[in-house]
């Protein structure tokens, strides 16, 4: 009732900020200096070849009428044709998008698995060995470079001691032997859909030092957040009560407290996600992985304004949701915030 | 009277700070017999607080206990180890703390916070601890306990939070319930609700209760027997009527006189010269000479336990040749 109504509005609020990052990145993209009729035809052609592509292109419309025409064949999942491929764009998301958000789905397991038990720990033997270490290890994590940490995990564990893989989503034999059928994109999901259980094997291998490389921030991050929120919440007079009611350490530090502690981490790390969508190029780079992150900036680097505006709706998509889902589940939390 | 269901025997607890050692229970001496009320009385940081802490092995970070015995059952809880006082807590001894508002977790139901009490302590199965938790709701007058157990905290108003805290302190049968200023936070027509409802609690569940307060009204109106304690130390301890209606120790009689009484009706109360002794010295005679007008020189020395009646005790050398 009350909850449905908050999402609904939430969303009809989302479909506002999304028309206004859309007509933001459309003008901005057609503010920067270039023509892409230009690049259309590329650099021999001649200048009515081009002015037909100017038309083609809708270009010599007025600004708005472009706007609208572009929004209508984005609705209709038309994000356009890449000015340099001649793909159309959406088809390109179709291979990216499923890779960086299964890479980042998995670092997010990483983060959470890695990053709350320590700062619950470091927390509740605060100033013991548990916290030093964790402390240094969470500095480590945030200051490293994080495609310093690729290429390191690539030499000493891909090359030293023969682990997992360098690069790449799949091995080229399994991708022969096995093939994988593309139904969502998601490599992991595909394959254990089809059974093909020998491809799982090899995806998530490959998915393995990626998403470590791609974790270590959030890691870092929630580590120390999660530790901050757990000191403070230890000292709430209800944890003296938990312990004067005999309860477990356990029950005390992973339930009664964390779940008093774990709502600022969560927010951090909802917004690490997204941001990652799109910033996960240094990672994917290093470790070959065909992921939006590279697609975007390619396309920034050689003017193909088609993918950066189509790109940066998606993010904004990812984001709106990733928000209206933090609100959510802070309000499943903690029954005292009221979704209005 | 029946045996002391706890017996705390010379209890010393310091604590480590930056400035030095901070002594903050000074040779602690009490009986708690069963199904009794004690009160405990006294200023802020006298370590009231702390004795009750200490009896449920929770001595706060930085803290030690470094002599004495805390007899539970005939049981010295001092010696033992951290895993049994774990099924102690809850199960035989409760604790009620001061401010409901604080002393419930915010983010569970009262039902889901008796239950994982319950759970923690007894065997039984989902249903018979969701009845159990209703019939002890009801226990605490609280009204339509079926719904009380999916509300949280905050829906709930201060003495009806205090009622579901004591529900939780009762749901494994504890013999003994530490109600550390139980009624302070709350309103006074209130607090007579709560202090009513404690006293048919130990008639009915035969609990005995350790009331922590610093007022000496609320002694009057529910305990039994009293120590009053001053720097972290018992000056005086016995029956409330006794030590309420003839206190010996200046320092219970000072404490009288600087509490509001229908006949002290227009008259200014008295206040008690002087600051309570800083914790950073150890103690050596009695804690409350500085501040006694009738101190003598022979106060400098441990003040020797004085019956003056065979319940009542007074650690005062003003009384000590009427012993002989």
């Amino acid at each position: 009732m009350a909850k449905a109504e908050y999402v609904v509005k939430r969303l009809l609020l989302a479909l506002l900020v999304l028309v206004g990052v859309s007509i933001i990145t459309f003008v901005i993209a057609r503010m920067i200096p270039s023509d892409p009729a230009a690049l259309y035809v590329g650099p021999r052609a001649k200048p009515e070849t081009r002015e037909a592509a100017r038309i083609k292109l809708g270009l010599d419309r007025p600004l708005y009428e472009q706007y609208l025409r572009y929004m209508g064949e984005v609705l209709s999942g038309d994000f356009g044709i890449s000015v340099r491929s001649r793909r159309p764009i959406i088809e390109d998301l179709k291979i990216f998008l499923p890779a960086t958000l299964e890479l980042v789905f998995v670092s997010m397991i990483f983060t959470l698995l890695i990053g709350l038990p320590l700062g619950v720990l470091s927390a509740a033997f605060k100033d013991g060995w548990v916290d030093h270490f964790s402390r240094v290890f969470a500095v480590v994590n945030v200051s490293m470079p994080v495609f310093w940490l690729a290429l390191l995990l690539q030499l000493l564990i891909v090359r030293q001691l023969g682990l997992f893989h360098i690069g790449g989503r799949v091995s080229r034999e399994i991708a022969i032997l096995h093939p994988i059928d593309q139904i969502t994109g998601f490599y992991l999901i595909d394959t254990a859909l089809a059974g093909n259980w020998s491809a799982f094997r090899d995806v998530l291998s490959h998915l393995i030092l990626p998403s470590i490389a791609l974790a270590s921030y959030g890691i870092g991050l929630s580590i120390r957040m999660t530790r901050a929120n757990m000191v403070e919440v230890l000292q709430q007079k209800y944890i003296t009560a938990a312990w004067a009611a005999g309860l477990t350490r356990r029950e005390v530090f992973f339930r009664q407290a964390l779940k008093n502690a774990i709502v600022p981490t969560l927010m951090v790390l909802s917004l690490n996600f997204v941001w990652q969508i799109s910033g996960a190029m240094l990672v994917e780079i290093v470790f070959l992985w065909p992921g939006l992150g590279t697609y975007l900036v390619n396309a920034i680097l050689t003017i193909d304004f088609p993918i950066v505006v189509s790109v940066a709706l998606i993010v904004t998509v990812f984001y709106v949701l990733g928000n209206l889902f933090i609100d959510i589940l802070q309000a499943a939390i903690d029954p005292r915030v009221s979704l209005e | 009277m029946n045996e002391p269901l706890v017996i705390i025997r010379d209890l010393r607890l310091q604590f480590r700070t930056y400035a030095g050692i901070v002594h903050a229970l000074n040779g602690i001496d009490l009986e708690i017999y069963e199904q009794d009320v004690l009160g405990l009385v006294g200023e802020t940081g006298c370590g009231k607080s702390m004795t009750g802490l200490c009896i449920l092995g929770l001595v706060p970070r930085g803290g030690e206990i470094v002599s004495g015995s805390i007899g539970f059952r005939g049981e010295d809880l001092l010696t033992k180890p951290e895993s049994y006082m774990q099924q102690v807590r809850g199960a035989k001894i409760a604790m009620v703390f001061q401010d409901p508002s604080t002393s419930l977790n915010p983010l569970f139901t009262i039902g889901q916070q008796i239950e994982t009490v319950m759970k923690r302590h007894q065997q039984a199965d989902k249903t018979q601890m969701h009845e159990r938790a209703l019939e002890l709701l009801k226990v605490v007058e609280l009204p339509d306990p079926a719904r009380i157990m999916d509300t949280y905290p905050h829906e709930l108003s201060g003495g009806m939070k205090q009622r579901a805290s004591i529900a939780i302190a009762l749901s494994c049968g504890a013999d003994l319930l530490i109600a550390d200023e139980p009624t302070t936070d709350l309103d006074v027509t209130v607090q007579a609700q709560i202090l009513d409802l404690l006293r048919r609690l130990r008639e009915a569940q035969g609990v005995a209760i350790l009331m922590i307060t610093h007022d000496l009204a609320v002694v009057a109106e529910t305990c039994q027997r009293v120590a009053v304690l001053y720097a972290g130390q018992v000056v005086e301890s016995g029956p409330v009527d006794e030590v309420l209606y003839e206190a010996k120790h200046p320092y219970t009689r000072a404490l009288l006189e600087a509490s509001p009484k229908r006949s002290s009706r227009g008259k200014t109360l008295q206040a008690i010269p002087g600051t309570v002794p800083s914790g950073l010295r150890p103690l050596e005679g009695c804690a409350f000479s500085p501040r006694c007008p009738r101190a003598m020189e022979v106060c400098a020395q441990p003040p020797p336990r004085v019956a003056v009646t065979p319940a009542h005790a007074v650690y005062c050398y003003l009384y000590a040749d009427s012993e002989e």
